[in-house]
């Protein structure tokens, strides 16, 4: 092995050594996370991370507002609009894709007519 | 200086370098193969890989993914995507991709996603395919999706398949005690967040398992960089892991209260927009895909799917692996993949 090179019968040791202790810690940290108390703690760590982000969301819509900036509500609005816009084109699409598909099937069936006559 | 300490200095020092080279997160490769846009609504997607040659299948694949993360996970890395596989293996490959929601996206509902946005896009690749019939591949939550669009609309479909896919939320492990109705108000997060933050729930999703997420990823990490190997994969798997996109807040209550609480779906009791979805309706083939260790989604959540369909042509397979490393990892290149591969190859002619 050259001196450049990682000790890698060491690394493998401590691998197997770190793979035998955590297994016990793995099984014991992850039934105490699937119980009811863990749950009702993490429940009361969600609802004050709510509690935060609603009044941080609360106060810049605030100073948005007195400051006669536009706020992320009108942005939404905003793009609400162009979305029911994209809706309403995409609509039309397939409609006009649709009457131009009856018609090419329309003219196939007149063409040997036409032609006959 | 004794020879080991000397070894072991020299290993620290050629560790570190290795360290000091490796590439940010966005200088890794993922989702590399070529697409073309074929229709988009909104922030939804629709994409057909591109091919050199003709297809030799004549039913196309269509990829629905989940709302959670993004959906280059099945085109990871060249050399390591499911996407890649699938056109070397000659099939016409479509994505449906759910994009990033914004604000203004956080009324939006599975009732608009699944019955709006799926069948358009189906009706589409059927137009650009010129093909008759379609295979579904639904993976996690897509699979979830993909299953209800095919009781809904199961005209044209010839393949379902249903990558570790929650159909019965009956016990979902830890996640039925945390979205317990007693401890999850999931209005409540949605009224007050709008979309669930991406962060929020990947750190939800990673402490199922906690040891295995904060210090058997990182440990892999190490493991890695001090034998020298190649570092692409495991940075291209970290940087999906941690690429969250936020849940529509009116959809994530749909699919908190709908499966994990009410557990609608495999009752046989869900509605989408008004409409009862009977998985009865299904009669397309039917592929049920599980992994033994996947503690996300484990076997008995999709595995009641099998006598929940119609279908005569039915096949379930667990396969050892996890719910992403199923996908994505080492041995998907020789699990999961060669095993659609031939179960879709002589069904889709």
């Amino acid at each position: 092995m050259s001196d450049t090179e990682p000790n890698v019968d060491a690394i493998r040791a401590m691998r197997a050594a770190y793979d035998q202790a955590l297994s016990g810690w793995t099984q014991a940290v992850e039934s105490i996370v699937a119980s009811e108390g863990f749950a009702d703690v993490s429940a009361q760590m969600l609802q004050q991370y709510l509690t935060l982000q609603s009044s941080l969301r609360n106060a810049s819509t605030t100073a948005a507002a007195e400051l006669h900036l536009p706020t992320l509500d009108d942005f939404a609005r905003l793009s609400t609009m162009v979305v029911n816009v994209e809706r309403k084109v995409d609509e039309v699409a397939d409609l006009t894709r649709e009457i131009a598909e009856r018609l090419a099937a329309i003219e196939s069936r007149l063409g040997p007519a036409e032609s006959g006559a | 200086m004794p020879r080991a300490a000397s070894q072991n200095g020299a290993s620290a020092e050629a560790a570190l370098k290795r360290l000091q080279a490796i590439p940010s997160l966005d200088e890794v490769t993922t989702g590399a193969t070529a697409k073309d846009v074929v229709w988009t609504r909104n922030k939804t997607t629709l994409c057909r890989y591109r091919r050199e040659t003709e297809p030799t299948h004549r039913v196309p694949v269509v990829l629905v993914y989940a709302l959670i993360n993004r959906p280059y996970i099945l085109d990871l890395r060249p050399g390591n995507s499911f996407v890649e596989f699938l056109l070397g293996e000659g099939h016409d490959v479509f994505l449906i991709d759910w994009g990033e929601p914004g604000w203004e996206d956080r009324d939006t509902t599975l009732d608009e996603l699944i019955g709006e946005h799926i069948p358009r896009a189906v009706r589409h690749v059927l137009r650009v395919s010129g093909a008759d019939t379609y295979t579904l591949l639904g993976y996690c939550m897509g699979g979830t999706f993909a299953t209800i669009h095919a009781a809904l609309r199961p005209a044209g479909l010839r393949n379902l398949i249903a990558l570790t896919t929650p159909i019965d939320f009956a016990d979902a492990g830890a996640l039925s005690t945390w979205t317990d109705p007693r401890f999850l108000d999931a209005e409540l997060v949605a009224s007050k967040l709008g979309n669930v933050p991406g962060h929020l729930i990947d750190f939800g999703n990673k402490m199922l398992k906690p040891v295995t997420n904060f210090i058997g990823a990182p440990a892999l990490m190490w493991e890695r960089l001090m034998e020298g190997r190649d570092m692409e994969p495991w940075l291209a798997m970290h940087k999906w892991v941690n690429d969250g996109v936020p849940f529509p807040g009116a959809a994530f209550v749909q699919w908190i209260r709908d499966f994990y609480q009410q557990n609608l779906l495999a009752s046989g009791t869900y509605e989408l927009a008004g409409e009862r979805v009977d998985l009865r309706n299904i009669t397309a083939s039917l592929l049920v895909v599980t992994g033994e260790a996947d503690h996300l989604v484990p076997p008995h959540m999709s595995e009641p799917l099998m006598d929940l369909v119609a279908s005569g042509d039915r096949t379930s397979r667990c396969l050892r692996a996890g719910h992403v490393g199923l996908l994505a990892g080492s041995g998907a290149q020789r699990g999961l993949w060669p095993l659609i591969s031939d179960w879709l190859g002589e069904r889709s002619s």
